[in-house]
């Protein structure tokens, strides 16, 4: 019964981590070039990744409204902070970062401590984090390390809205008779379909009940 | 001197508030925001005057107007030649004696009113929190806690609170009183600021927030709630009490003026 809401749920996932497993690569290499040159890593280098931005985003459409390439602190010399990072606003229009709203909020929310860093820089593996309040709406993160020769960059990354991840799995959604839910790897309801279970509240029981969501940690769940 | 501020990403900080608003006015209230809630920092350069006005969606003479304005409270310095342009100077006299006049001018009832609404604020966070908050949620909420009892100086003390504060309500999974939570500090930041500088109310505040984290910890959310209204409206005396006495002393001062023209 559980099948379809969990195929659709793990194709978001999945067709997003191809796309930032794509980005990894690709910053990787461009790292890794520009390591060789007489100028080494540098700013008008690493921008030379936007078009693959721009490409991935669009490939990603429906999915991820936001996308890029966030590096660890101290990466380039006299830039302790930098990101290359694209949106599409309301009009469908691909902004450039200086016209996202609220990058600044890396400073006060200190991305180098966000879990979509830390988790992939200690344990060198892509990571889901959220759905978390970021600043004006609930995002979900997803995040792939970005590794040159051992050493651990930063990470290509991408938000999905919550309310666009709801979309996708209403239909399934809709069509289990039983209360149902998907809650996230700590047991955080995402999506429900029914007051019982609230979104955003947390069970940590419902981590041993259910069905997996590909390898994410996320489960999908009838309640008795 | 800290490089990196010309950097197209960072500038973005300046669009603080939702509402695009125009005129010298909004620039002066969102670069003093910016340098209160402490993305600019002591002794940072701020962007190229082209590159900032575009940024703040202004015309290079409203900016400059704003800057001159801002160097007269005394938050930004101009050093003019080769390496210079405009400083962050939060460390200036000026700038806390701007923020006593302020106080002075505040009305108690202002005060109060403002105490009631971050003592919501906090409260109603709080109590969603207890039964919201992950462990990983928890140890970020410890880690802002412990920067707030080791502040050396009131702005790091402040900036740590306002990190609680905003944290706790995304912790609570909600929007709205993240975001007003933020607001507070965008327009009282130069207050809460003032506040700490009395080391009393530092401890107060990380002894306040130790309790209800306590509390969240246990799931016990209409205690932490309690705990964080009344704490939150307590912690406001202090500053009522430092109106009252800049009040009573800047009549006083008036007062000798006056006898001494008789």
């Amino acid at each position: 019964m559980l099948q379809p809401l969990v195929e659709s749920a793990s194709a978001v996932f999945e067709s997003t981590f191809v796309e930032l497993e794509k980005l990894a690569n690709r910053f990787e290499l461009l790292v890794s070039n520009s390591k060789k040159t007489k100028k080494g890593i540098s700013e008008s280098g690493l921008s030379k990744i936007r078009p693959d931005l721009v490409r991935s985003l669009t490939n990603l459409g429906s999915y991820a409204y936001a996308l890029g390439i966030v590096l660890d602190e101290g990466v380039i010399e006299n830039s302790p902070f930098w990101l290359n990072w694209i949106e599409i606003d309301a009009d469908g229009i691909i902004q450039d970062d200086s016209n996202i709203r609220y990058p600044w909020r890396g400073n006060f929310y200190e991305y180098p401590n966000a879990d979509w860093m830390v988790i992939p820089k200690t344990q060198r593996r892509p990571a889901i984090v959220g759905p978390y309040v970021d600043f004006d709406k609930h995002i979900i993160t997803l995040a792939t390390p970005i590794i040159v020769q051992e050493q651990f960059l930063g990470v290509s990354a991408a938000d999905i809205r919550l309310s666009d991840f709801e979309r996708i799995v209403a239909t399934p959604l809709s069509r289990i008779t039983r209360e149902c839910l998907l809650c996230n790897h700590e047991g955080r309801v995402v999506v429900s379909n029914t007051a019982s279970a609230p979104v955003g509240s947390l069970n940590h029981t419902y981590l041993e009940s259910g069905q997996p969501v590909s390898s994410t940690g996320w489960r999908a769940i009838l309640l008795e | 001197m800290i490089s990196g501020v010309n950097h197209p990403q960072r500038l973005t900080m300046f669009a603080l508030r939702a509402e695009q608003t125009f005129g010298v006015d909004s620039v002066i209230a969102r670069l003093r925001t910016a340098i209160d809630l402490g993305f600019l920092q002591h002794g940072e350069m701020l962007p190229k005057e082209a590159l900032l006005a575009k940024e703040l969606h202004v015309t290079a003479f409203t900016l400059r107007e704003a800057l001159a304005q801002l160097r007269a409270e005394g938050m930004v310095d101009t050093k003019p030649g080769r390496g210079g342009g405009t400083f962050v100077n939060h460390a200036s006299k000026l700038v806390r004696e701007k923020a006593m006049s302020r106080l002075q001018e505040l009305s108690a009832v202002t005060l109060r009113d403002l105490a009631d609404w971050k003592a919501m604020l906090l409260g109603e966070s709080a109590e969603l929190a207890a039964t919201r908050a992950s462990p990983a949620n928890i140890a970020r909420l410890v880690l802002y806690k412990t920067r707030i009892a080791e502040a050396k100086d009131a702005l790091t003390a402040c900036r740590a609170h306002a990190r609680f504060d905003v944290e706790l309500a995304s912790v609570a999974q909600s929007v709205r009183l993240s975001a007003a939570a933020l607001q507070v500090y965008e327009d009282f930041g130069w207050l809460l600021a003032l506040a700490h500088e009395e080391q009393e109310y530092t401890d107060l505040c990380a002894a306040t927030v130790g309790e209800i984290l306590e509390k969240i910890t246990l799931g016990e959310g209409i205690e932490a709630g309690n705990l964080a209204r009344s704490r939150t409206r307590v912690s406001f005396d202090n500053l009522v009490r430092l109106r009252l006495k800049l009040i009573a002393q800047s009549s006083e001062s008036t007062l000798g003026e006056k006898l001494e023209t008789a």
